[in-house]
C-alpha cells in the first residue's frame, strides 16, 4: 500500500465476540483499506499509540470496546475512551479532522451488525480522504 | 573418516515482527511518576525502544517482551500488567501452535537450539508424535566433548537405490549391481508444502539453501525458467501429473525426477530410467489405504524413491471430519515400512515422508518409524516468517510479504533452522548412542509407543483409556 493511500485501522477487544468471529476463517472479510486487529482490552490503546498510529499511515483509528460496564479489567473501556477522546483533540490541533479517531462501546444489541459498523466508520474516512503527508509527520511529535 | 560436514548460521533479524504471547498493558491514569519507574529497568530494554510496528502497526512492545514480569511485579501502583496476545493466538492452528511458529521464528533467527527452561512443563502424552518417545539412556554418558567433539556423528543418507550385492565378475574383479543413489549429509529434503503460495523469490531461496547445504530441493518444472540461478546437482525436478508426457532428455541434468502418482506412471518411471540410466526416480504417493499395493508394481518398473505425503497435521490426506478420527503418519509410516521388509525389498528403495513435521524431533521420530528421510515444507515457510494464514491462497496480501523476501536473507533463515534442526538430530542421536542416522530408520527399539505401552501392560488390566486407540 503506497504510502498516501488511506488506510483504515480497526482494533476491537478479543472479548468482543461479534467482532473476534471475524476472523475465525484469517482474514476479515472488510474493504482492503481496513487494517483490522484484536487486541486483549480496548486499554490497551493510549494517546502515545495512536498518533504513532497516525504517523505511520494509519489515515484513521475506530475502536471497538467493550458495553459499559461489562470490560473485562473493570474501567478499561472507560480508560480508553477518555484516551482516545484526548487523541483526538491532539490531532484537531495539527489539522487531522478528530472523526478520523472513533470510538465505539458495541452494546450487544449492535454485536451483530459489527461489520457494518466498520463499513459505515469506512464510508466516513473516505469521504474526509487520505490524511495530507504534510500534517502526518507532524502526528508522531506532539509538543 | 569423511571430511566433518558443518552447517554455518548466521543471527539473521525477522522482517517482521511476530506477535508474542503476552501483551502489555500499562495505564498512565493514577501514576505516581516514580523517579525510576520500572518500566525504563526492563532488562531487555523493552519499553526504550517502544514504537509502533510500521508494517502491522502493532506495538513492538509485544513481540520484544520475554514475559519476565518483572515490570508487572514492580510497579507500586499495580497499573502494569500482561494479558494474552489474542495477535499471537491467531497464528497457525492446532498442530502448528502459535509455540511452535515461535519456536521455528526463533531458530531460524538465531540457529540455536530453543531452551523452554528447566524441566518439561508439557503433557505426558499427547496425539500423533507426542504418543512417541524416543530412548535418551545414552545421555548420561554423552560424547565426550558435546555433539560437535571429536567423536563424529554422520548425519548422512543415501537416496535412492542402494547396491544389494556385489557381483563378482569372471576375471576377479567386482563390480556392485543395480546400485543408483545420491548422498545427502542431511536428512532433510527441502520441499514445497501444497495449499500455499508458492512464488519464485522463494522457490530461488530453497535452491539457493540447497545448494549451500549440499542437499536437495524440491523445484517445480514450471519454476524452471523463473529462477536466476540455481544449481541442477542439488535440484529434485517436481512433474506433475500433465508433465508426464515431457521428453525424459530434457530433464537428464537433474539427479532426482519426481513424479506425482497417477496412471500410467509406471511406463514413465519405465521411459524415465531407459532414457537417463543413472537418473534417480521419485514418486510421490498420498498415504492412504491401497498405497501398500501400489508400492511392488512401482519398484519392479524402477522406481528408487517413494516419497510419501501425509496432510499439514501428518494425517491421512482426502478425509473428512476431526484429526483424531484420521490415520497418523507414525502408524501409516510403520505400516509401510514394515511391509516393504517383509517383502524383501525395504533396502532396494527409499522411502521419503512429508506432512506435519513442525519440530526436529519429528523428524527423528518419522526416521524412527522407517523413513530414510524426511521432506520438509511448512516448517520451510515457517522460517521464512509465514503465520501460516488459513486462507492463504485468497488473501489479498501476504501478512509478511513472502513474494518480496530477499534471497540472502531467505538462505540464511533457511539455513539457521537446518542446523538448529541438525543439531538437535546429533543431541537426539548422541542420547540414543548411535553414530549415524542411517541406523536410526525403523529403530523403533529406540523409542516408545504410548499406544503399544497402554495396549501391553495396562489395557488388560485396567481397559483402554478414553478417547485411546491404535488407529
Amino acid at each position: 500500500m503506497g504510502k498516501n493511500s488511506l488506510k483504515i485501522v480497526v482494533r476491537g477487544c478479543h472479548h468482543l465476540a461479534a467482532y473476534r468471529r471475524l476472523f475465525d476463517r484469517g482474514e476479515p472479510d472488510l474493504p482492503p483499506e481496513i487494517e483490522a486487529g484484536l487486541l486483549p482490552c480496548s486499554s490497551k490503546i493510549d494517546e502515545p499509540h495512536i498518533l504513532k498510529l497516525f504517523e505511520h499511515g494509519a489515515g484513521a483509528l475506530l475502536v471497538l470496546a467493550c458495553p459499559q460496564g461489562a470490560c473485562h479489567l473493570v474501567d478499561g473501556n472507560d480508560r480508553a475512551e477518555r484516551r482516545a477522546a484526548w487523541a483526538a483533540q491532539r490531532l484537531a490541533e495539527i489539522g487531522i479532522e478528530p472523526e478520523r479517531v472513533r470510538f465505539i462501546k458495541v452494546e450487544s444489541d449492535l454485536e451483530e451488525k459489527i461489520d457494518e459498523i466498520i463499513k459505515e466508520f469506512a464510508q466516513a474516512v473516505f469521504e474526509l480522504g487520505p490524511v495530507p503527508s504534510r500534517v502526518r509527520r507532524m502526528a508522531g511529535k506532539p509538543n | 573418516m569423511p571430511k566433518k560436514y558443518h552447517l554455518e548460521t548466521s543471527p539473521t533479524p525477522a522482517r517482521h515482527l511476530a506477535p508474542g504471547p503476552s501483551s502489555i498493558l500499562d495505564w498512565e491514569e493514577g501514576c505516581r511518576k516514580c523517579h525510576r519507574c520500572v518500566r525504563w529497568q526492563c532488562p531487555y530494554g523493552v519499553y526504550l525502544h517502544r514504537d509502533v510496528d510500521p508494517f502491522s502497526l502493532a506495538d513492538t512492545a509485544d513481540s520484544l517482551c520475554k514475559h519476565c514480569f518483572q515490570c508487572v511485579q514492580s510497579c507500586p501502583m499495580r497499573l502494569v500488567s500482561q494479558a494474552v496476545n489474542p495477535e499471537y493466538t491467531r497464528l497457525g492452528d492446532d498442530y502448528w501452535t502459535p509455540d511452535v511458529l515461535s519456536r521455528i521464528y526463533y531458530q531460524a533467527e538465531t540457529g540455536l537450539i530453543p531452551v523452554s527452561g528447566a524441566g518439561y512443563g508439557g503433557p505426558f502424552t499427547g496425539p500423533g508424535f507426542d504418543a512417541m518417545w524416543t530412548d535418551m539412556s545414552e545421555i548420561v554418558r554423552p560424547t565426550r566433548d558435546g555433539i560437535h567433539g571429536r567423536e563424529y556423528i554422520s548425519t548422512a543418507v543415501d537416496l535412492g537405490r542402494k547396491p544389494e550385492f556385489v557381483r563378482i565378475e569372471p576375471g576377479g574383479g567386482w563390480s556392485e549391481t543395480d546400485a543408483c543413489f545420491v548422498e545427502s549429509p542431511l536428512p532433510f529434503i527441502l520441499g514445497l508444502p501444497q495449499g500455499r503460495r508458492l512464488s519464485p523469490p522463494v522457490v530461488s531461496a530453497l535452491a539457493g539453501a540447497a545448494e549451500e547445504m549440499r542437499a536437495f530441493c524440491l523445484i517445480p518444472y514450471k519454476y524452471l525458467n523463473d529462477l536466476p540461478k540455481f544449481s541442477a546437482d542439488f535440484t529434485a525436478l517436481h512433474l506433475n501429473r500433465e508433465q508426464l508426457d515431457l521428453d525424459p532428455a530434457d530433464f537428464r541434468r537433474f539427479p532426482l525426477v519426481q513424479a506425482d502418482e497417477a496412471d500410467g506412471v509406471e511406463a514413465w518411471v519405465k521411459r524415465l530410467k531407459n532414457s537417463n540410466p543413472g537418473q534417480i526416480v521419485m514418486v510421490r504417493l498420498p498415504f492412504g489405504p491401497g498405497v501398500q499395493e501400489r508400492l511392488e508394481p512401482l519398484i519392479q518398473a524402477g522406481a528408487d524413491i517413494f516419497h510419501l505425503w501425509a496432510d499439514a497435521h501428518g494425517r491421512q490426506p482426502g478425509l473428512d471430519g476431526p484429526d483424531e478420527a484420521k490415520p497418523f503418519l507414525k502408524e501409516m509410516l510403520r505400516e509401510i515400512h514394515m511391509t516393504l521388509v517383509d517383502l524383501g525389498l525395504r533396502d532396494r528403495v527409499t522411502l521419503l515422508v512429508s506432512g506435519g513435521l513442525a519440530l526436529a524431533e519429528h523428524t527423528a521420530k518419522a526416521i524412527v518409524c522407517g523413513a530414510d528421510a524426511v521432506v520438509l515444507d511448512l516448517a520451510l515457510w515457517a522460517a521464512l516468517e509465514c503465520r501460516l494464514c488459513p486462507d492463504c491462497l485468497d488473501r489479498r496480501v501476504c501478512p509478511v510479504e513472502l513474494e518480496t523476501v530477499p534471497l540472502d536473507w531467505a538462505v540464511r533463515r533457511l539455513k539457521n533452522l537446518m542446523g538448529a534442526w541438525r543439531n538437535q538430530l546429533l543431541e537426539v542421536l548422541g542420547a540414543m548412542g548411535l553414530r549415524e542416522i542411517r541406523r536410526l530408520r525403523g529403530e523403533v527399539g529406540r523409542a516408545m509407543f504410548f499406544e503399544q505401552l497402554e495396549e501391553e501392560s495396562f489395557a488388560p488390566i485396567f481397559g483402554w483409556r478414553k478417547g485411546q486407540s491404535l488407529k
